[in-house]
């Protein structure tokens, strides 16, 4: 589990974040909205470590996040940022096994070839493994991202608790493949003991695949908690300064609407 | 074609480059006379004729430094390359090369006046000094200019900025410069082979080999910075110690190889991008396929270079450049590559 005790960054005089303290439990999928420059980039890559805190500390499983050397967090935790821009042709095989360097040495072994097979198939991207990556598509390009991310944190049997660090990452796909991704993401959560964060800009998607829910605005925590308490009428309205509708499909379930 | 393939064919085509080097020059030396200067020299190292002592002392160490510079530059510019995730980059772009040149102008006008001599190793430490203190430089300033955070921009931007400082220090030191001194700046400024010996290849080797093999080791983090600085970190890279490493690693190369032969430009470019045309960009296939290209490149531009105004000798840093950029040309506008 992932906690962060009254943490507050500020850049240039700027004060981004204005000590918060919130928890991410295991098993849960947790996302992040909020209206533009609320701070929920600036939460992710301080939970990622990208930056540090100026004040406050934030825990993984109990232990301060500066003790963890860079190389043991590589293998407990994957960061998927918003885009990556690559220079130098590869093949999407050879990206994907980009995860799997924080647990080899030099060479891969089989398993971590194994395992890049894998994700590189639930992401549907196995078919294009020799296509030189710069290539592909922008939404093909984030598909192996996401096995690339995947492939870092695969389940291993140990009882350690993996972390998913998401920054908008579903910008780019299709509706068929965010949905596909949080499936797989859940999935996976069945495997091994997974606290997954996300920002995400579609409220919809928080509404249909989030356990957690966090609301930031102007570098505050307004809400922290299961969905349907956090997103309801009143903190939405607070937040984005529009009033939204709430509706229900014959499923039962329910959407926001503006 | 696997990796292992390339690998052999360019080994055998340096092979034979390598032979022809060696046979082609002012006199011209047969197989039998260089299979007979080999066993006498293991055996008896008295007695040789003249054509047996020119391949012994002259060709024979010149192809195999000529071998060794140009495997040096070529992987010194696969480093720089992963490092600035930049494809136009070489080691001259930040300094290396320039101010290894101004280090080497400096002994060759005010040499007598500074009372520095080493011997026969004044101008290769002169130069390699030279070429530490311009990349040094580069890279402290664009350290405490981005506040602890080495960013590449500013590591390229602050390059060109020194770069052209080390340039018109060495202008400067040619403007000054008696007669024979400014020739021989021209000349080391444009490069030459021809004052190889077996001093120069083991020193230039056993660089050459430790910077290789310490390549390799980085290969994976390499890899890996490819994803953008920020990915990298995310897989548990420190950014800093790695460009640290690497740039130290890159200033031994190039300038140690710089220190023997003057600037030779072209190699550090042209052969990391024909490679990636050819397989894609890891970074352990980039530093292999490298020592066997560019010791390749190399070889065929020193034959040029003593062929085609024979019996004089044409400096080589101006054949590869003639030859690399064409082809640096032809490559970007044939092939699809992106940028």
């Amino acid at each position: 589990m992932i906690k962060a005790e009254n943490i507050s960054y500020s850049i240039k005089g700027k004060n981004l974040l204005h000590g918060i303290s919130l928890s991410f439990n295991p098993d849960e999928i947790s996302m992040i909205i909020g209206p533009n420059g609320a701070g929920k980039s600036t939460l992710i890559k301080l939970l990622s470590q990208q930056i540090s805190c100026t004040s406050g500390n934030i825990q993984y499983n109990n232990r301060d996040m500066k003790l963890f050397a860079k190389s043991e967090l590589a293998k407990v935790r994957a960061v998927l940022s918003q885009n990556t821009h690559m220079v130098f042709p590869l093949s999407v095989e050879e990206v994907v096994m980009m995860g799997r360097y924080p647990h080899f040495h030099d060479k891969p072994t089989r398993l971590d070839k194994e395992i890049c097979e894998q994700t590189m198939a639930f992401f549907k991207v196995d078919e294009m493994a020799k296509r030189n990556y710069l290539t592909l598509s922008g939404g093909e390009q984030q598909r192996v991202h996401f096995a690339r991310v995947t492939a870092q944190i695969w389940p291993d049997n140990t009882k350690s608790t993996k972390v998913l660090l998401l920054d908008e990452p579903l910008t780019y796909l299709d509706i068929y493949y965010q949905h596909e991704f949080l499936t797989i993401l859940k999935q996976l959560m069945q495997l091994q003991s997974m606290v997954i964060i996300g920002v995400v800009h579609d409220l919809n998607l928080a509404y249909k695949f989030a356990d957690k829910v966090t609301l930031l605005s102007k570098g505050n925590l307004l809400a922290h908690g299961n969905t349907e308490l956090v997103c309801t009428k009143e903190n939405i309205k607070k937040a984005f300064l529009i009033e939204p509708s709430i509706l229900k499909n014959e499923k039962g379930e329910r959407f926001l609407c503006f | 074609m696997t990796n292992k393939s390339i690998y052999l064919t360019m080994a055998l085509l340096v092979l034979i480059a390598t032979i022809l080097s060696i046979v082609y020059g002012a006199v011209e030396i047969s197989i039998s006379e260089m299979s007979s200067a080999l066993n006498k020299w293991i055996n008896n190292p008295e007695n040789l004729n003249l054509n047996e002592r020119i391949f012994l002392e002259i060709r024979l160490p010149r192809a195999i430094l000529t071998l060794i510079v140009g495997s040096s530059l070529a992987v010194g510019g696969v480093l720089m390359q992963g490092l600035f995730l930049n494809p136009i980059v070489e080691p001259g772009l930040i300094g290396t090369s320039s101010g290894a040149a101004f280090g080497a102008a400096l002994y060759f006008t005010l040499g007598a006046v500074l009372d520095f001599n080493a011997g026969e190793w004044t101008l290769p430490i002169a130069a390699c000094l030279g070429g530490m203190l311009a990349t040094f430089i580069v890279f402290f300033l664009s350290e405490s200019s981005s506040r602890n955070k080495t960013s590449t921009i500013s590591l390229l931007l602050i390059g060109i900025a020194v770069n052209a400082l080390f340039l018109s220090g060495i202008g400067f030191l040619s403007y000054i410069a008696r007669d024979p001194q400014a020739r021989s700046i021209t000349f080391w400024n444009l490069g030459t082979l021809s004052g190889a010996n077996w001093h120069s290849v083991v020193i230039v080797g056993l660089t050459c080999v430790s910077c290789v093999l310490l390549g390799l080791k980085y290969a994976k983090q390499l890899n890996a910075l490819m994803l953008g600085e920020l990915e990298a970190g995310n897989l548990g890279i420190s950014i800093r110690s790695l460009k640290l490493k690497v740039l130290f690693v890159n200033v031994l190369l190039v300038s140690v190889a710089t220190a023997f032969t003057g600037v030779i430009g072209f190699v550090g470019l042209v052969v990391p991008h024909v490679l990636r045309l050819l397989k894609g960009s890891d970074t352990r296939y980039l530093i292999l396929g490298s020592v066997f290209m560019g010791a390749l490149l190399l070889s065929i531009a020193d034959i040029l270079a003593r062929l085609l105004l024979a019996p004089a000798e044409l400096p080589i840093g101006i054949v590869t450049t003639v030859v690399g950029a064409p082809i640096f040309i032809y490559l970007l506008r044939k092939n699809e590559y992106y940028f």
